[in-house]
This record gives structure tokens, sequence and C-alpha cells, in this order.
């Protein structure tokens, strides 16, 4: 009973998240909910300046050349209120909700699929994707080493490098005894690297010409931060987008195993003093209930219980989400986090990080070439 | 476990991850319970308008 009663303690409450949550929602209108009748967003004044100014090549910058979709506006109007302006101290408790929008976002997700989707997706996509995941790990792990770094920062490294960034960070550190600043380090190092592939990684797809699921694959393989691969996904553009979160719930599903692997490789036995770990519990523990959020919705359409008009009100009700997340997100995200990653450390992740999204992009290039994926 | 007393294991800096960790891991959950609460519902009143011929 103490227990539940300590977990729900942790969320703060309505009136000190209302600033935050207001922000979030007023911000997010002025970029653009769909379907909502308001013409003052930061969308159309884009739009207007691409009519104004004379076409580039014959296309508009904005909305043609540089792809700027509800994700790019509501992540950069929230990155540049951050770093220009800066957010009140009243604000972050309600900013700290944009997971939850995040997580709603991805169980609404489940409306858009049915089973052909999962067919479609194929054992190839599952087994690259838990390739990537337990082999990026150990190549963490083995960086780590070769450039001595404790193994418990390497640890911590692995995780958010190899899985879901912050999220498997934070459940993987009690396991490796990570000190409070190397988790602090590990995910600023997560986050930081995640940043450059949200901005880079697009205009690379579009450069090699890859296609919208391939890219899809691609962002879940390669993006550490969940947030970060469904953005990553949604710029490229919304077959991708929905294909990276349908992958990356496969990559969520596998934090308690990846925590494991990571335990069982990174830790040395003179670090863990014979200390015995209770794999059930930590499974249990670790386990992220919101996926079975959306394997519910995703079952519930597979059997058309959603009538088409329904389907499509779920969809733009998903984007409010992801938009509301997004904006949350570039709220919280500070470009100081790049410098603050420090050094070494972020050379092993960087490195690992890099060595991850070069693999993944030949690989699937590779793949798409001799027609095995889309 | 035996002669390995609890101090020697942890240093100061691990406790306050392990408080702090713990807490967020809370946090996660509880957030995962809002998240599944808030998508449900909205779905289960999409599906009820839609039903209605509201939209």
């Amino acid at each position: 009973m103490t227990k539940k009663s300590s977990m729900w303690s942790t969320l703060p409450g309505f009136r000190e998240s209302l600033p935050g949550l207001l922000a979030l929602i007023i911000i997010g209108i002025f970029c653009e909910l769909p379907g909502l009748p308001w013409p003052i967003t930061v969308h159309n004044l884009l739009h207007y300046i691409d009519q104004v100014l004379p076409p580039i090549y014959g296309e508009g910058l904005f909305t043609d050349l540089l792809h700027f979709n509800y994700v790019v506006i509501s992540l950069g109007v929230g990155i540049l209120i951050r770093n220009v302006v800066g957010v009140p101290r009243s604000w972050e408790k309600g900013l700290s909700y944009y997971s939850v929008f995040l997580h709603a976002g991805i169980i609404m997700l489940g409306s858009q699929y049915l089973l052909r989707d999962m067919v479609k997706l194929g054992t190839l996509t599952i087994i690259i994707m838990v390739v990537f995941v337990f082999g990026s790990a150990a190549l963490l792990i083995f960086l780590g080493r070769l450039l001595k770094l404790n193994d418990s920062l390497s640890g911590i490294l692995a995780a958010g490098f190899s899985m879901c960034g912050v999220t498997a960070a934070v459940a993987t550190a009690p396991m490796i005894r990570a000190k409070s600043e190397q988790l602090a380090y590990a995910i600023a190092a997560t986050v930081s690297f995640g940043i450059f592939c949200l901005i880079g990684l697009p205009y690379l797809g579009r450069l090699f010409g890859i296609s919208q699921y391939s890219f899809g694959v691609i962002s879940a393989t390669a993006v550490p931060n969940s947030a970060q691969v469904i953005a990553t996904g949604y710029m490229y553009g919304f077959e991708a987008g929905k294909v990276a979160g349908f992958v990356n719930i496969g990559r969520i599903v596998l934090i308690p195993a990846g925590a494991l692997f990571i335990y069982f490789t990174a830790m040395t036995r003179e670090v863990l003093g014979g200390e015995k770990l209770n794999i059930w519990q930590t499974v249990k523990e670790r386990f992220p209930i919101y996926v079975l959020g959306f394997v519910v919705v995703w079952a519930a359409n597979c059997f058309h219980f959603f009538p088409k008009p329904a389907v499509f009100a779920m969809n733009k009700v998903m984007i409010w989400f992801f938009t509301l997340s997004f904006v949350g997100l570039g709220l919280q995200t500070k470009l100081s986090d790049i410098r603050k990653a420090g050094i070494r450390g972020a050379i092993v992740g960087y490195l690992a990080g890099s060595i991850k999204l070069v693999l993944a992009v030949v690989v699937i290039v590779i793949l798409m070439k001799h027609g095995y994926m889309e | 476990m035996a002669g390995i007393p609890e101090e020697e294991k942890k240093g100061p800096g691990e406790e306050e991850v392990e408080k702090q960790t713990e807490a967020q891991m809370h946090r996660a959950r509880v957030n995962d319970y809002v998240a599944i609460a808030l998508a449900l519902g909205m779905v289960l009143l999409l599906w009820f308008l839609q039903w209605m011929g509201l939209y």
C-alpha cells in the first residue's frame, strides 16, 4: 500500500502542472493542431512566406525544400523558446507531461495499423532491430573497455545508445551501480546525439533516395530516444513515422532483456561483489506497461472494431498528442547539453552511435537494392 | 552476500542514484497509466461519437 501511494505521489499536482500544460497547448495551437479552425499558425505563416518569396527551382523554401512539417515546427519552436527566451520554472512540472502525450500518441498509433502491416513488417525487420539493439550495446561496452571507461559509465551509455535513450538509461542505472552524474551524463550524450540524428537523418535519407518504409526502420534502429525516433520518422513522411513508431514498440519491449544483457556483459565481478540479481523482478519492474495499450487498440482495429471515419479522427488526435509531446521535448532540449556531455564518454557514445547509424543505413540500402525491403 | 557490509558495496553517489531512479521509474509507471487512460478514453470517445452519428 505504501509503495502504491508513493508511486502516485511522483505525479505533480494539477495546480502546479497547469502553467506548463497550458503553455504546451497554447504553443501547440500556434504550431498547428490539424482539424482545429485556427488560422494564425506558424505552419500557415511559413506557407505564406513561401508564396511571397520567389520560388527556388520552382519550389517553396520551407514547405517543399526544407520539408517543415508539424514535427519540425513544433520541435523547432520549442527549442527556440527554451534556448533563446528561456522557460519559466513554473512550467517545468507541466512540461514533464510531454512523455504522457508521447505514450498516448504511440497507443493511438495502434489504430492506424492492421494485421497486414505486422505481416509486412516481417521477420527481417524484427531480426535487424534485435541485432542492432544487442550488437550496439556489445560494441559500446567493447569501446568503453578499449578507452578504459568505468564499467558503470560504459553500461549506462550502452543502455542509452542501444535502446530507447533516457528510459533505458534510467531503467538500467540502479542495476549497474551508476552514479547520478553518470546517469545525467548518459542522458545528455544520448539526447544530444539524437538532436544530430533529428536534424541530419531526413536529409541523408532524401540524398540516398531511401523509401518511406526503409527510413522508418532506420530511424527506429539508429536514433536512441523514442521521442526522437518518432519525430525523425514523421519529419521524413507520414508512412516513415508510422513504421518508425511500430518498430520502436519492439525496441521498447526489449528494455528488460537489454538491461539484463548489459548487466551481465558490462559489469565485472569485482564491481558487483558477488551480488545476485532477481531476473523476474527486473523484467517486471522495467516492462513498459503502455505497450499493452498499443496492443489493445491495434487488436481492436485488426477486428475492424472502429469505422473508417473514427480511424481518421483518431489519426488527427494522435497528431495532436505528438505535436504536444514534440513541443514539450523542444521546450526541454537544452543545446548546452551537447557541451555538457564532455569528451571521453561522448566520444565512445557518439562513435558507437555513428557506427550503428552508418551500418543501419548501409544494411537497409543493400536490402532495399536486393528487393528484401521496400 | 556474507562478508560484504552494505556500506562497502554502495557509494554515496550510488545510493542517491538508486533513490533518483526509483522515483523516475515510479513516475514513468504512473505516466504509462495516465497515457493509457488518456488514449483509451479518447479512442472510446471518438468511437462513441461516431456511433452516435455526430461526425
